[in-house]
C-alpha cells in the first residue's frame, strides 16, 4: 500500500517485477537502473537468492506530476520464484502496489510461466490481494530469440496462455537489448497511479 | 520485559523485518530490545535515524548478532527512544540488511527460535556455502536452450548420476551448484563444483552405446537442470569428420586422464623419482609451437611445474591429440607445460586449419560442451597442482 511521508511531502509506491526463474526480471531492473540513473537515489540492493537475485532501489521519475501536492517516489523491486525463498515473497509483495509480470517467451518455458502466474496468485492472496484487481502488466520477453531460430511462442499463444482471464496490458520485450523495458514500466506506473487514485479518492 | 518502552508487540505479530521498516520511515533512534524465552538475555539493535548501527546477541556483536536475531520468530520486542552510546559496527543499508537476512533466512543459514526450542546461541554458519562456492568453481557461460528437451529440479543432495553406473544424458546447468565426486578408498574427493552453464555429462555420451559415468554429481542445495537433445547432439557429432571425433575423444580422455591424477594424489600414490628416464622432451614449457599432432605411436607424458616439482598430469596414447588447439586453451601445452615422449614416438600433424573451419560450424551447445571440457581440464589441473 502507498506511503506517504508528510514531512518530505512523498509519497512511496511499491512496484515488484515477478516472473519465472531466468525470466529476466533482473535485466530489465538493471536496465531501468543504469538507463534511469539520475533518477534513482543511492545504490541498488542485489541480494545472492539463488536461481533468482533479489534486487531493489529507490526510483524518482521525473514528469508524473504530483498527487495532492506530493512527489511520487517508486521502490521498485524483483522477487525470487522458487518455494524457498517465502520470507523474502513475502516481504517483497507486503503493500505492493504494482506488478509487472516478466513472461519468458521460449516456448519451452510455456509451463514455467503459467506456473509463476498461478503462484503469484497464490501470494497475493495470502496478502489478501486479488491479481484481478491489482494494477498488471504484461511483458513477453526475449522477443530477439526469434532472430537466432530458437523456438518463441507467437504474441497470440503467449496473451491466449497468461492473458485471457487477466486481461492486462502486455508488451513484447527484449529486456537484454532494453526493448519494451520502458514502455512495460511506463504503463504500471500509470495503472498503479489511477488505482490509489480511485481507491483513496486522490484527484491528480 | 520492560515496559518503560515507547513502542512494544510480540515478535510473531510484527517481525523484526517489518520493525525495521517502521523504524526505518520514522528515522528513528533508540534501542530495540529483544526477548526470546530460549534465552537468559535480551537481544538489542541500536538504531541511528532510522538505520541499524550495532546488535548484540550473547557474545555476538555487529551484523552477526544482528543477522542472529532475524531468528527470533516469537517472543517479544520494545523499542526505547534515546541517544545510543555505542559503536558504529553496522554499516550496511537497512534494506539490504533486511533482504540478506531474509534470504539467509530462508536458506536455513540463521537458526529460528521460537518458544517450543531451547537452543543456545548458534552463530551463522555461512562458510560452507561461501568455500564451496568460491573453491573449484566451474563456470562456463555457454547456456544454449535451442537442444534443451526439459527441465528438471534437483535437491540438496539428490543424486542425479552415480559413478560406475550407465547412461547417456547429457544435462546443462541452468541454476544452482552440483558437486562432482569421486570414489576412493579412503572417501569420496570432490572433483569440482559446477555452477550455472556447465554441463553434466561428457561427450563420452554421444560416442558409445553404454557410457559407464566417470564420476557422480549430486545437487548442492537447489538445482535446476535442462536435459539435452542427446539425439540430435549425437547427430551433430556423427556428421563431424573423422580427425575432429578423433580430437573430442582425446579431449574427453585428457580429462579422464587428468581426474586419475587428482585421485591419486588424494590417495598419496605418490609419482617415483625417474618418471622422466628414457624420455625425450618434445615441447618445452614456454614453446611457441602452433602444430597440432596425432599420435600413431608411443606415448607422451604431460608434466606440469609447481614448487615443489614437476608432476605428471596424465599420459597420451595411440590416436590421442596434442599441441596448439586452434579453438580452446586449457592451461596445458603449448606453452604451460613440458611435453615427454618416448623414443618411439611417431605423430603426425594435423590440419589445424581445417579444424577451426569445423568447429567454427558446430552448434552453440555442442561449443559449450567441448568448452566446457577444456574449462575442467584446466580447473582439475589446477587442483592436481593444490594437492601435490
Amino acid at each position: 500500500m502507498a506511503i506517504f511521508h508528510p514531512k518530505s511531502r512523498i509519497i512511496e509506491c511499491k512496484l515488484v517485477y515477478y516472473g519465472p526463474g531466468r525470466g529476466g526480471k533482473t535485466t530489465n531492473l538493471e536496465t531501468i537502473f543504469r538507463t534511469g540513473q539520475k533518477y534513482t537515489t543511492g545504490k541498488m540492493v542485489s541480494i545472492d537468492t539463488k536461481g533468482d537475485r533479489t534486487l531493489f532501489f529507490d526510483f524518482l521519475p521525473m514528469g508524473l506530476g504530483k498527487i495532492k501536492g506530493c512527489d511520487i517516489k517508486l521502490q521498485l523491486y524483483t522477487v525470487p520464484g522458487q518455494a524457498r525463498y517465502s520470507s523474502t515473497r513475502k516481504l517483497v509483495l507486503k503493500g505492493v502496489d504494482g506488478l509487472v509480470f516478466v513472461a519468458d517467451s521460449l516456448r519451452i518455458r510455456r509451463q514455467e510461466n503459467m506456473i509463476s502466474l498461478k503462484d503469484l496468485q497464490q501470494n497475493l492472496i495470502e496478502q489478501n490481494l486479488d491479481i484481478f484487481k491489482i494494477p498488471l502488466v504484461l511483458q513477453y520477453n526475449k522477443r530477439d530469440l526469434a532472430r537466432e531460430d530458437i523456438p518463441i511462442m507467437s504474441i497470440p499463444e503467449m496473451d491466449k496462455s497468461l492473458n485471457s482471464r487477466l486481461n492486462v496490458p502486455s508488451f513484447p520485450g527484449s529486456a537484454l537489448y532494453g526493448k519494451g523495458v520502458g514502455a512495460a514500466l511506463n504503463q504500471c506506473i500509470k495503472l498503479t497511479l489511477n488505482h490509489l487514485n480511485k481507491k483513496l479518492g486522490w484527484t491528480s | 520485559m520492560n515496559n518503560s518502552g515507547n513502542f512494544q508487540g510480540e515478535l510473531d505479530f510484527i517481525s523484526l523485518a517489518d520493525l525495521f521498516q517502521i523504524l526505518g520511515e520514522n528515522n528513528s533512534t533508540g534501542a530495540l530490545l529483544l526477548k526470546n524465552d530460549c534465552f537468559p538475555y535480551q537481544g538489542v539493535i541500536y538504531f541511528e535515524k532510522g538505520n541499524p548501527v550495532n546488535a548484540t546477541n550473547g557474545s555476538l556483536l555487529g551484523l552477526k548478532a544482528l543477522y542472529s536475531l532475524f531468528g527470533w520468530i516469537k517472543g517479544k520486542f520494545v523499542f526505547v527512544k534515546g541517544e545510543n552510546k555505542t559503536s558504529h559496527l553496522i554499516k550496511q543499508n537497512r534494506m539490504q540488511i533486511v533482504l540478506d537476512a531474509l534470504r539467509m533466512l530462508d536458506d536455513g543459514l540463521i537458526n529460528k527460535f521460537g518458544d517450543s526450542l531451547s537452543h543456545g546461541v548458534i552463530p551463522i554458519n555461512e562458510t560452507n556455502i561461501i568455500k564451496a562456492e568460491k573453491k573449484t568453481i566451474i563456470y562456463d557461460s555457454a547456456v544454449v536452450y535451442q537442444h534443451i528437451i526439459e527441465e528438471e529440479e534437483f535437491h540438496n543432495g539428490d543424486k542425479i548420476v552415480s559413478e560406475g553406473c550407465y547412461g547417456n544424458w547429457v544435462w546443462v546447468n541452468l541454476g544452482g551448484i552440483v558437486k562432482v565426486t569421486k570414489k576412493t578408498s579412503k572417501g569420496n574427493v570432490i572433483i569440482a563444483n559446477l555452477k550455472e552453464g556447465c554441463f553434466i555429462g561428457s561427450l563420452a555420451a554421444f560416442l558409445h552405446g553404454n557410457n559407464c559415468r566417470s564420476a557422480t554429481v549430486t545437487a548442492f542445495g537447489e538445482v535446476h537442470l535442462g536435459l539435452l537433445d542427446s539425439q540430435r547432439l549425437s547427430g551433430e557429432y556423427t556428421s563431424l569428420s573423422k580427425e575432429f571425433k578423433g580430437i573430442l575423444l582425446s579431449l574427453s580422455r585428457r580429462l579422464r586422464g587428468i581426474t586419475n591424477r587428482v585421485i591419486d594424489l588424494h590417495r598419496k600414490k605418490y609419482i617415483p623419482d625417474g618418471f622422466t628416464k628414457g624420455k625425450q622432451i618434445i615441447m618445452k614449457k614456454g614453446s611457441k609451437n602452433k602444430g597440432l599432432f596425432t599420435i600413431k605411436e608411443g606415448k607422451i607424458d604431460i608434466v606440469g611445474s609447481t614448487k615443489k616439482g614437476d608432476i605428471p598430469l596424465l599420459t597420451l596414447g595411440r590416436n590421442d591429440t596434442f599441441g596448439y588447439f586452434p579453438f580452446m586453451d586449457f592451461g596445458h601445452e603449448p606453452g604451460n607445460v613440458l611435453v615427454l615422449a618416448t623414443k618411439d614416438i611417431k605423430a603426425e600433424r594435423v590440419n589445424d586449419r581445417l579444424i577451426k573451419e569445423e568447429y567454427a560450424q558446430l552448434s552453440g551447445t555442442l561449443k559449450g560442451l567441448i568448452s566446457n571440457v577444456g574449462t575442467c581440464i584446466c580447473n582439475t589441473t589446477k587442483l592436481a597442482y593444490k594437492v601435490f
